[in-house]
């Protein structure tokens, strides 16, 4: 199958070239590590809010670090002269945007489990018995995340104000997604069955099969020129 | 319930201004542009009285 | 040069039809709709929210239309439909907030709240403000429709999606807001209120959007 062939070249390109810099992985490591400092700052020391607050806390967390990495998709491309060898690329331009939409959801999958890993330390928490529904609902919101945050990653390499544009373009659109996760990772991390929260994960599974059918139907136009 | 007349009139004047400041931007825009159309020499072979 | 005198009188007459539904429309609203029982008269704001709701609905479904549109046909006409009617649409989204939050001050007491219908109309307006300034960032007019037609396309279907996360997230923690003006529970005379208004309201709209469409074919033509 060669668009899968075209899909996976893509994502292993970027896979390989932020294994060998370890450039965004380590700055939003970072960057995690202080947005945990502010939101404790931001809190207080009072436990019991910061329980409360924690779904929500989770995925600020990840929208943000999101955003930031994301928002970098193309910008290797676009930096060294290499969005023409994009577009001149022969063969389904759809594969482009499943590679790096794959490339970009291990990404912030990484970025999200460290985030965990420092939520259960900073905040003392025990994330474990959760695990599996915690599983479910990040890798289905991170997903919804990263199809349109692809997508318009492209849309806005080649506009000005590209840092302030790609956040207000993809947060309204990813409103759903929001509320759908953090309703969702409240209930699992509650103890509650998934099936509590049976109607938000439709949502999201809905959401991520139109965004990601979008995103393989439009990327050609992005690309185009 | 009191009637609020002051909350009426409130929304339906912002209404009338923000809707009547969008009608005179779109009849400014239509006219700029007719000017601009109107000092742009035209195509080669339309003459235009002077 | 398609843009004849015939266009500029229809115009016209759009607007002057429009001007007419409005004027019918406060009729309407003022003295035909009798006073509300609960709410008193301050609920004679739904004369003007919800037509302002729905001309917005409607222009962004021609903005969907328009898009995909554009992006099968490339059509500079759709492009410029697209534009024309997202511009009316963010204005239209404004006035429905603003009406929505003036008419909640005195029925709940807040000038906002996380009221379902409320909040989605405000994410819809943050998402077509967007559109309009993808197109103001953009120089190179093409890339500029090609983008914004798939904007577009991702805004108006994720409309649904807003709208039925907004409903369950606002339901599950509160009771449902006490507004509700559903057609089914009107009395006539109020119906025929909000009919008319939405007509009026919906002349209005389409009135701008001609203009619209005008004064840009014209910078074409200029640029061109």
């Amino acid at each position: 199958m060669r668009f899968a062939r075209r899909a996976w070249i893509m994502a292993w390109k970027d896979l390989t070239v932020e294994g060998r810099s370890k450039e965004t992985l380590n700055s939003l490591f970072f960057f995690a590590l202080l947005l945990i400092f502010l939101f404790q700052f931001a809190l207080g020391p009072d436990r019991e809010r910061l329980t409360a607050a924690l779904p929500g806390l989770l995925w600020l967390g990840f929208i943000l670090s999101g955003l930031l990495g994301l928002g970098r998709t193309f910008v290797g491309e676009r930096d060294n002269d290499c969005w023409d060898g994009l577009r001149l690329a022969p063969g389904d331009k759809s594969a482009i945007y499943v590679g790096k939409l794959a490339g970009n959801l291990l990404l912030m999958l990484a970025v999200e489990t460290i985030f965990l890993l420092l939520f259960e330390l900073f905040f003392d928490l025990d994330l474990v018995a959760a695990l599996p529904g915690l599983a479910l609902v990040v890798g289905l919101g991170t997903l919804g995340l990263a199809a349109v945050g692809t997508l318009f990653a492209a849309m806005t390499a080649h506009v000005r104000a590209r840092e302030l544009l790609f956040p207000v373009l993809l947060l309204p659109v990813e409103v759903p997604v929001l509320l759908g996760t953090v309703k969702a990772t409240e209930a699992v991390l509650l103890g509650e069955p998934l099936g509590a929260v049976a109607h938000w994960l439709k949502l999201l599974v809905a959401a991520d099969v139109i965004y990601v059918a979008i995103g393989v139907l439009t990327f050609d136009v992005v690309l185009d020129g | 319930m009191p009637d609020h007349w002051g909350f009426v009139g409130a929304a339906y004047g912002l209404a009338a201004i923000v809707l009547g400041g969008y009608w005179r931007r779109l009849v400014r825009l239509e006219r700029e542009a007719t000017a601009a159309r109107h000092r742009r020499p035209g195509p080669p072979g339309s003459a235009r009285p002077r | 040069m398609w843009f004849s005198t015939a266009d500029r009188r229809l115009t016209r007459v759009l607007g002057w039809l429009a001007a007419l539904g409005l004027v019918a429309g406060l009729a309407m609203g003022f003295c035909i709709a009798p006073r509300e029982v609960t709410q008193g008269n301050v609920q004679r704001i739904m004369y003007l929210h919800v037509p302002t709701a729905w001309v917005a609905y409607l222009a962004f479904m021609i903005v969907l239309v328009a898009s995909v549109v554009y992006l099968f046909t490339r059509s500079v006409a759709a492009d410029r439909l697209a534009q024309a009617s997202a511009e009316a649409g963010v204005v239209f989204t404004g006035v429905t907030i603003a009406a929505g939050s003036i008419w909640g001050k005195p029925t709940w007491g807040i000038w906002w709240t996380w009221d379902a219908r409320l909040t989605s109309v405000a994410v819809l307006f943050v998402m077509y403000l967007g559109y309009l300034l993808l197109r103001e960032m953009i120089d190179d007019r093409e890339r500029a429709a090609r983008y914004c037609a798939v904007l577009g396309i991702v805004a108006a279907l994720d409309v649904p999606l807003v709208h039925l996360s907004v409903f369950w997230w606002r339901t599950l923690h509160q009771p449902p807001s006490v507004m509700t003006p559903g057609p089914v529970s009107l009395p006539s005379a109020m119906l025929a209120a909000l009919l008319v208004n939405v007509l009026a309201f919906t002349l209005l709209y389409t009135y701008f959007v001609a203009k619209r469409l005008s004064s840009l074919r014209r910078e074409h033509e200029a640029i061109a």
